[in-house]
């Protein structure tokens, strides 16, 4: 026990502060966190005002996350390089997990409509889906 | 006021054992469970925060963005931070209940959060409330 101990101490020291960074909304918002998401520094621009306190709020609580994630998942990496796959079970219980998805550099692509069935005749348009209306027009 | 506490049994001591580990499996789940909140005074920012210190909800009130970039985002990081000793200390007496007076002690310490140095610290039995002789029963 002792000695896992003094591994963990050990890859701890050589991986330095585990800290979490994380952009959006065009790098107009950067959160800094430490592992398990306490934060550290919120960095605004003035475009990141432009659309208000609530769109502003979202952004920060989306990238909070984003950079929490990147946080638990390097202390992952420290503890498993200490301790194996029980370091990383230890982690999970304290509740320092992560969402790998949260990990994707590139921005998550917005939420699209099903795409169209393969093989039919509806998608001859090319750019819109299968249940792309033609027209927004309701007939009442 | 203390009695001597009498020698508990094997049975007890088992059974406390039991009790011991009953309390602790479900710890981890209500330790996530725990949330801080904090507000800024004027009432235009207020954060939620879980008892790892994560943001789990933010209100910008649009009176807020006043305040210019730079001083925005220290706020959110001040109130951030208001709101995990809130759930930290919410964090310590969920231990407490389940782990005892002492060890609530030293996660308010180790937390760096102020302890009462005059806090009577009760020894910890299993299932037996240390506290049972204070009760005020109205009848």
């Amino acid at each position: 026990m002792s000695e896992q101990r003094h591994r963990l101490e050990a890859a701890l020291a050589a991986a330095g502060p585990i800290i979490g960074t994380a952009s959006g909304d065009d790098g107009a918002v950067t959160v800094e966190v430490e592992v398990g998401g306490r934060i550290r520094a919120v960095r605004l621009t003035r475009h990141a005002l432009r659309y208000g306190g609530k769109f502003l709020a979202d952004t920060v609580l989306s990238v909070a996350a984003k950079a929490t994630a990147k946080a638990n998942q390097r202390a992952h990496q420290v503890y498993a390089q200490a301790l194996g796959s029980r370091g990383e079970s230890y982690l999970d219980q304290l509740g320092l997990s992560y969402d790998p998805a949260q990990l994707a550099d590139e921005p998550a692509p917005p939420p699209r409509r099903a795409p169209a069935a393969p093989g039919g005749t509806a998608n001859e348009y090319g750019d819109d889906p299968a249940d792309y209306p033609e027209t927004w027009m309701r007939r009442r | 006021m203390t009695e001597p506490r009498q020698r508990r049994t094997t049975e007890q001591l088992l059974a406390d054992a039991g009790e011991r580990l009953r309390a602790t499996a479900g710890l981890p789940g209500r330790m996530s469970a725990i949330r801080g909140t904090a507000e800024s005074a004027d009432h235009t920012v207020r954060a939620t925060v879980d008892v790892h210190g994560a943001l789990t909800a933010l209100h910008l009130h649009d009176a807020a963005l006043g305040a210019g970039p730079d001083r925005l985002g220290d706020l959110i990081v001040q109130i951030a931070g208001d709101a995990h000793r809130a759930a930290l200390h919410h964090g310590a007496g969920v231990l407490g209940d389940t782990l005892g007076d002492e060890a609530a002690l030293e996660a308010l310490r180790s937390a760096n959060l102020p302890t009462d140095p005059d806090a009577p610290v009760l020894p910890y039995t299993p299932g037996v409330d240390p506290n049972a002789h204070r009760w005020n029963v109205i009848p």
